[in-house]
């Protein structure tokens, strides 16, 4: 006889499916809209790095950031570029700093390192938003650059909303 | 420089696709070139004519409920409209397509950046 009990089966209804707080990745049920193309990028003689879009959602945006290089081997001497913020009040907000435990909301802007894209939660303020770039590992300095929040703005105004839950529709 | 990737985003309600063995057919896509040939992802449809535009080295990835796929299509369209056309049976949607104007396309070609081709830094002289 099994020592351990039988598995629960996966959660079926949306109340009790565990969805990461807001600030922490964008909202489920929602298609992002484009709000801006090639925003940043620099290069060097070995690599390149570009911030190719930002996607806007009702609580925030991600920043999508493709990097190439000669050498790929910088994926396992965890030597990625590095990307920020500094959010229109002067506040520089970087990858994972100061994020609170899961629960508990932050105070200020959060900016979530998801892989290939960050998370920037919340939608800033009206003013300009400064993207960095830098990428010490392969000698690209930090360049920069400026961006007015009201395309951000705009471009949640055409966020399409899906659905409030994800349980699955009733089958007809 | 040689061809261009297209990425299609998917966002399910409730569980994750239906059979994930079917994750690289599920979701059929397909091209109308602006000289009017059809271009398909062999795996969904009728391989091209040799020398034919291509639409392949397909990706699919994603988690419960969010998928993705990616496309690589060569080369370059001709400047025109250029459709693409989605259908995905299994979710009840009939086709749907979208036409747009290839150039931007071809001025984002011109920015692309190359390293490849770069020559070697000194240190590695």
């Amino acid at each position: 006889m099994p020592l351990l009990p039988e598995p629960e089966p996966p959660a079926r209804d949306s109340a009790s499916r565990y969805r990461d707080p807001e600030w922490e990745s964008p909202p489920w049920g929602e298609i992002p809209k484009i709000a801006a193309v090639d925003l940043l990028e620099a290069s060097s003689r070995t690599a390149a790095v570009r911030v190719t879009a930002v996607r806007v959602n009702s609580s925030g945006c991600q920043f999508d950031v493709r990097a190439l290089a000669k050498d790929n081997a910088w994926r396992l001497r965890d030597e990625a570029p590095r990307f920020g913020i500094v959010w229109p009040d002067a506040t520089v907000v970087l990858p994972d700093a100061g994020l609170p435990a899961a629960t508990d909301q932050p105070e200020g802007p959060c900016l979530v390192d998801r892989g290939d894209s960050y998370w920037l939660w919340p939608l800033p303020p009206p003013g300009k938003l400064t993207l960095l770039l830098d990428w010490p590992a392969m000698g690209i300095q930090e360049t920069t650059t400026e961006i007015d929040t009201r395309i951000l703005s705009e471009a949640r105004a055409e966020v399409v909303h899906l659905w409030d839950d994800d349980s699955s529709p009733a089958s007809s | 420089m040689t061809g261009f990737g297209i990425k299609l985003s998917a966002m399910l309600r409730g569980d994750s696709l239906d059979d994930p063995s079917r994750r690289f057919t599920a979701v059929r896509m397909g091209l109308v070139w602006p000289d009017g040939t059809k271009v398909f992802d062999p795996r969904t449809g009728p391989a091209g004519a040799a020398g034919s535009p291509r639409l392949g080295s397909r990706h699919g990835y994603g988690a419960t409920g969010e998928y993705s796929w990616e496309w690589w299509v060569a080369p370059l369209p001709p400047q025109g409209d250029l459709t693409v056309v989605v259908d995905w049976a299994e979710r009840g949607f009939g086709e749907a397509r979208a036409s747009f104007d290839t150039a931007d396309l071809l001025s984002a070609s011109a920015r692309v950046i190359s390293i490849t081709s770069a020559e070697p830094d000194a240190s590695e002289a």
